[in-house]
């Protein structure tokens, strides 16, 4: 094998390895009511979230993930529903897509997992509902 | 609330409480979604924390204090859009009349005198602290008169919660005690001849 052909298969490997790693990411969409937490880490694909608080978020993958769909493992601690923005946004292979977005309701404290499938890949999201804090508590 | 719709986003103008609910109160938001190449869907509400703030036949019902999201989403459960609000505890009660300028109520500080046959319309407000609570809280309405004078003050709906007209009947006094969610106001009220 020449040296050359060799360089091409180390970095289709590093490609093929690395590609686990790309997309979908999730991006948080809202902000946090006064008070709670309401917060998604796109890198680690975690969300903390405030029992009682609600956040929205998009899937993104050069654009908005198509065909997206999300569940969540436990409903009770976080529930998934899918939301209309009324929006195209590009995307990089497909054209103008509807935005792909999600609200993630923190219903009681505990951790479960949301899943996020789509045509340009799937993310599960660490998701950990928290305990009212301060008047949220109350 | 609700006034901080994107552009980009379902265009939403929604009427909600501009205040914490009080608790025990009930109010129904007025909602409505615009949404680019269609009318307004179909919505239904729900609430993230129902023990906070319950949705019961389209009215957001106050339960105890806290915060917690309203929900709006179509009957496929699709979320059009959400809105954080607080429930907080009533510590005062307030009764006040439309101010005779307009733009809002004056609080009634001291003692109503009234001629007979005159009227009054007044309205209450609970009070968490220094901040106005939203909802209708329920309130009661009752006058009671001096010993042996009768009646000196009828108080008649008009329609609206938590709104009595005043009317002066005969001369007198009179006490007007209001009671919401738990907590009391009274006017005193004078009717002359």
């Amino acid at each position: 094998m020449s040296r050359r052909a060799s360089i091409r298969i180390a970095a289709a490997l590093a490609i093929a390895l690395a590609a686990p790693a790309c997309g979908p990411w999730l991006y948080a969409a809202s902000t946090a009511p006064p008070g709670a937490i309401a917060d998604l880490d796109t890198k680690h694909a975690q969300a903390y979230l405030t029992v009682g608080a609600v956040m929205a978020f998009e899937c993104q993958d050069g654009g908005p993930c198509r065909h997206a769909t999300a569940r969540s493992d436990d409903d009770g601690i976080a529930e998934i529903l899918p939301a209309a923005l009324a929006r195209l946004e590009p995307h990089w292979i497909a054209g103008q897509q509807p935005a792909a977005a999600f609200v993630l309701i923190g219903h009681a404290p505990g951790k479960t997992t949301v899943r996020v499938r789509s045509k340009d890949g799937d993310v599960d999201l660490r998701v950990t509902v928290l305990p009212a804090t301060g008047v949220a508590a109350r | 609330m609700f006034k901080e719709c994107s552009p980009a986003d379902a265009g939403c103008r929604r009427a909600a409480p501009a205040a914490p609910l009080a608790v025990g109160s009930r109010l129904r938001p007025d909602v409505q979604v615009d949404v680019a190449g269609s009318v307004m869907p179909v919505i239904a509400l729900a609430s993230s924390r129902p023990e906070v703030v319950d949705v019961v036949d389209g009215a957001m019902i106050a339960r105890a204090p806290g915060m917690a999201a309203v929900v709006i989403a179509t009957p496929d459960g699709t979320v059009i859009d959400f809105q954080h609000l607080w429930v907080a505890d009533a510590d005062r009660l307030v009764v006040e009349r439309p101010s005779p300028l307009g733009g809002g109520a004056e609080e009634i500080v001291g003692p109503l005198e009234l001629v007979a046959g005159e009227s009054v319309l007044l309205s209450s407000t609970l009070l968490g602290g220094a901040q106005r609570l939203a909802g209708d809280g329920g309130a009661t309405w009752t006058a009671t008169a001096c010993d042996g004078c009768g009646e000196v003050v009828a108080l008649l709906q008009d329609g609206v919660a938590g709104r009595r007209r005043v009317v002066a009947r005969a001369p007198g006094t009179a006490r007007v005690t209001v009671t919401a969610s738990g907590v009391t106001a009274t006017v005193d009220v004078a009717v002359v001849p």
